[in-house]
């Protein structure tokens, strides 16, 4: 799986678009002759068990219906196209076939198809296929009913007060949740297929009326560069649309919550939806809306203000404070309170292991915990709490063989990288990394280290606005949204636009948007 | 002229950073140490006779649509312009170390005494490589954080010392006569070495080169008005006995729970040593590239890291007492060659050419 993404990734990402080919001229082509299409249809599907040839002689005519078991509704096949078709008094093909295509309205997605790959990827996609002997082109109708999860609220992105609706694996379900909250024509969903084994549908949502065309083009680009041959989560296109491979951070956002796409979406920037995956894609993403929820614009402006600054607050100190621990306590004592220092040396001296070491092996527990939290089955997911508090928070100290204050340091630390849950991968390395540098370097290695990492964010650009921004380069007007959050009143009388920030293509560094 | 790289604001914050290095690092017992007042008054003239020299440099980015002083060197003599590349590069090295071992000498000497200077230096020159191979671009932004950040901590420390501070220290600047301040304005001059950045990174930021000047000297100047400032009101003549009188002066700032700032302040300085010297590394690499052309991408880099390193390795070890008159005297050479003598000859030859006539761009 890893090969082909890895070789998938060498390929030129910045190749030019190629749109799908209309002319199918060279494809074959389905036949009159319906024995002939059914025997190629059954070589082509290797007689697999799922398909369903259903022969039927309506009169003279002799029509098929294929399908694929469990992908279709029975009950809306028998009442859209059985019922109808019992009471049709066509007498040959060709008026069976007109009155197929004019006459009748199976489905609202009814589509004519001339060709065994078209036949064969909307049998797989939930379609019945209808072929009438002595007539070329078959009828595909849309009668999905294959069972999968209902609309429910998002898992990984939890709100007080916003939308409980979160995106469901059919990528159609997901497409009516967004085209329901934003109701205007300028909205567009562009359906393309990822070239490989699997076709897995994408539908890039945007707004004509605000996209960067650029952009629009890039993001075409680099999918249609995807060609891997098999596409289970959302995530395996994340990769090709991100610019900077070795960079600790993204700049593709993830959301689950068809709220935040359409929000996103309003300002210019390019939603990916993917079939399979209730995770949807946003790019340009900005570092700053990581810190950015939902619920920020149901509350009043003070509060949310109190909430980001929170969250900024916890991303510090969830990267940095185990590491400026151990380095002060290295190195630097003298800067600690008089009463703090003395408790936390008698703590630590009563500890077999270094400092920084301590450290390592209980936040690694921890990491172990959380995944095994993460992993296990829902029935004994309750033991992994009980043995992580009693181990590693009341055992180990109790023994010795921990302090009493890392076990604080790190109970704050794994809170804290929850306040900012779509950095988590980030800041976890991070920890370790700081906790390294930090105890072998004190506070030179951890500012050093994070002299680094803030060049790092600096150096990525999402699309063509730097991550970084609009804190660097500066843009007074989308400032109304960054550290504080200003009332609906301001925020509504101009809508950020993310093409226009400073950096970008369409907001230059010179002017950009300023006011 | 192509679309600008760095924004006028993100060069402005670059220049500060390393120009404010200087005064963060600044040790009486290695530098010529003039009185406060003095000081003060010296900076003021300084950064308008630079201002005033500077505007050659200035007017030919304007009347050519932002090429820089040396992109003119190249169109009126290859050759020339190839050696002033070479001789820029290798001052723009030496500084860079300089730079380097400097803060290597702050390091051991006030945070980490007894600790080993390769490390730092080591250390530093992996990091500044690393923030030299991520671009201007990326320096650029993180530049104007980091300004934005120390001007906040500035802020703070000034209204933390000001109720300390007594104005009974703070003497007329022409006490001793105008003698002092004539030399410290011509020490000021020749030290601001940060200008020989300009020349090369000027055309990064578009046709506006005044505005990023202006606003460079005029930042600078405020903190080397209100540092001294305080270093006078607040300790006085103590401050000729201390290593590093900027440094003890913010371990005396104290607030709250927060004894020390001076923690808070070296996290900061360590982010405008590593931009300081990024920025000469990025500007030296562009020089070595007008020089070694067609030799990939990262070649150049790596040679001028590897230099710089080396360079500062040489000048922890072998010179550990840095900045005599005669690097003092060279630099003020080279910031006299390349800010002001050589713009004006391009200026005069763009303009009038072999025959006295407007001369055509050569092809």
């Amino acid at each position: 799986m890893f090969r082909s993404l890895k070789r998938a990734l060498r390929r030129d990402i910045h190749s030019a678009y190629v749109p799908p080919k209309t002319d199918i001229g060279g494809e074959p082509n389905l036949s009159d002759n319906l024995t002939r299409n059914l025997f190629e249809i059954r070589r082509r599907f290797s007689n697999t068990s799922d398909l369903i040839i259903r022969e039927l002689d309506h009169g003279p005519v002799k029509i098929a219906l294929l399908m694929c078991e469990g992908m279709f509704n029975l009950a809306d096949l028998n009442k859209l196209v059985l019922v109808p078709m019992s009471q049709n008094k066509a007498g040959t093909a060709k008026e069976f076939l007109d009155w197929v295509r004019s006459d009748v309205f199976f489905s609202g997605n009814q589509i004519e198809i001339r060709t065994y790959d078209e036949a064969m990827t909307l049998m797989m996609s939930g379609f019945v296929v209808l072929m009438i002997d002595g007539e070329c082109p078959a009828t595909a109708i849309g009668l999905q009913g294959y069972k999968s999860r209902s609309v429910s609220e998002p898992s990984s992105e939890v709100n007080v007060r916003g939308s409980k609706e979160g995106f469901v694996e059919p990528l159609r379900v997901n497409m009516s949740l967004v085209r329901r909250r934003m109701r205007t024509p300028a909205l567009k969903m562009e359906l393309m297929t990822i070239e490989g084994g699997a076709k897995t549908d994408v539908c890039l949502v945007y707004r004509v009326d605000r996209v960067n065309p650029k952009e629009l083009d890039r993001v075409r680009g680099r999918l249609a560069c995807a060609k891997l041959d098999n596409i289970q989560a959302s995530g395996y296109l994340q990769p090709f649309l991100d610019t900077h491979h070795l960079s600790l951070f993204t700049g593709v956002g993830v959301t689950e919550r068809p709220d935040t796409l359409c929000a996103k979406v309003a300002e210019g920037r390019v939603g990916v939806l993917v079939d399979n995956s209730p995770f949807a894609l946003i790019v340009p993403y900005l570092f700053v809306e990581n810190f950015q929820s939902l619920d920020d614009y149901c509350s009043r402006p003070y509060y949310a203000t109190f909430i980001r600054l929170i969250k900024y607050l916890a991303f510090f100190v969830t990267i940095l404070l185990p590491g400026v621990y151990v380095a002060l306590v290295n190195f630097h004592l003298e800067l600690l309170p008089i009463e703090l220092l003395h408790k936390i040396v008698v703590s630590e001296r009563l500890t077999p292991f270094p400092l920084m070491f301590e450290a390592i092996i209980i936040h690694l527990i921890y990491e172990m915990v959380r995944e095994a939290g993460l992993r296990m089955p829902k029935e004994v997911g309750h033991a992994v709490g009980i043995v992580g508090a009693l181990v590693v928070g009341d055992a180990a100290v109790k023994a010795g063989i921990i302090g009493a204050p890392m076990v604080i340091v790190v109970a704050l630390t794994a809170i804290s990288a929850f306040v900012v849950p779509s950095l988590y991968e980030p800041v976890t390395v991070l920890r370790f990394a700081f906790i390294i540098v930090g105890g072998t370097l004190g506070l030179f290695g951890i500012m050093l280290g994070f002299a680094v990492v803030l060049l790092n964010l600096c150096a990525i650009k999402s699309g063509d606005v730097p991550v970084t921004a609009p804190l660097s380069p500066f843009s007074l007007y989308a400032m109304r949204d960054i550290v504080v959050r200003l009332g609906w009143r301001t925020l509504g009388a101009e809508e950020l636009q993310v093409g226009e920030l400073k950096g970008g293509e369409n907001g230059s560094l010179k002017e950009g948007k300023s006011n | 002229m192509s679309q600008p790289i760095i924004s006028r604001g993100q060069l402005a914050a670059m220049l500060i950073c390393a120009r404010c290095f200087s005064l963060l690092t600044f040790a009486p017992r290695t530098m010529p140490a003039y009185e406060g007042s003095v000081v003060m008054l010296s900076q003021l003239a300084a950064t308008v006779i630079t201002w005033i020299l500077l505007q050659p440099m200035l007017l030919l980015s304007q009347k050519r649509d932002g090429m820089g002083t040396m992109e003119a060197a190249f169109l009126v003599n290859k050759r020339g312009g190839r050696l002033s590349a070479l001789v820029l590069w290798l001052l723009l090295v030496l500084l860079g170390a300089d730079a380097l071992a400097h803060f290597q000498y702050f390091l051991s000497g006030a945070i980490y005494p007894g600790a080993s200077p390769m490390i730092f230096v080591l250390l530093l020159a992996a990091a500044c490589g690393y923030s030299a191979a991520m671009g201007v671009e990326a320096v650029g932004r993180m530049s104007a954080l980091v300004v934005f950040a120390f001007f906040i901590s500035i802020a703070a420390v000034t209204a933390v010392l000001l109720p300390q501070a007594r104005l009974v220290n703070v003497t007329s600047p022409l006490f001793d006569g105008a003698r002092p301040v004539v030399e410290a304005t011509v020490s000021a001059l020749i030290g601001n070495a940060d200008l020989l950045v300009l020349p090369v990174l000027l055309p990064m930021c578009g046709k506006d080169s005044r505005a990023p000047t202006a606003w460079f000297l005029f930042g600078s100047l405020v903190l080397y008005e209100l540092i001294p400032f305080l270093t006078l009101t607040v300790m006085g003549q103590y401050s000729r006995t201390r290593l590093f009188p900027v440094y003890t002066l913010m371990t005396i700032a104290q607030v709250s729970v927060f004894e020390r700032l001076d923690i808070l302040h070296l996290g900061l300085w360590i982010l405008i040593a590593l931009i300081k010297v990024s920025v000469y590394l990025i500007a030296a690499r562009q020089m070595l590239d007008y020089v070694w052309v067609n030799k990939g991408r990262y070649s150049p880099l790596f040679v001028t890291i590897g230099s710089t390193a080396a360079a500062a390795l040489f000048a922890t070890y072998a010179a550990p007492e840095p900045a005599s008159p005669l690097s003092r005297m060279v630099t003020g050479g080279a910031l006299l060659l390349f800010a002001v003598i050589i713009p004006v000859v391009e200026l005069l030859i763009l303009r009038f050419g072999k025959n006295g006539q407007p001369k055509e761009e050569a092809k």
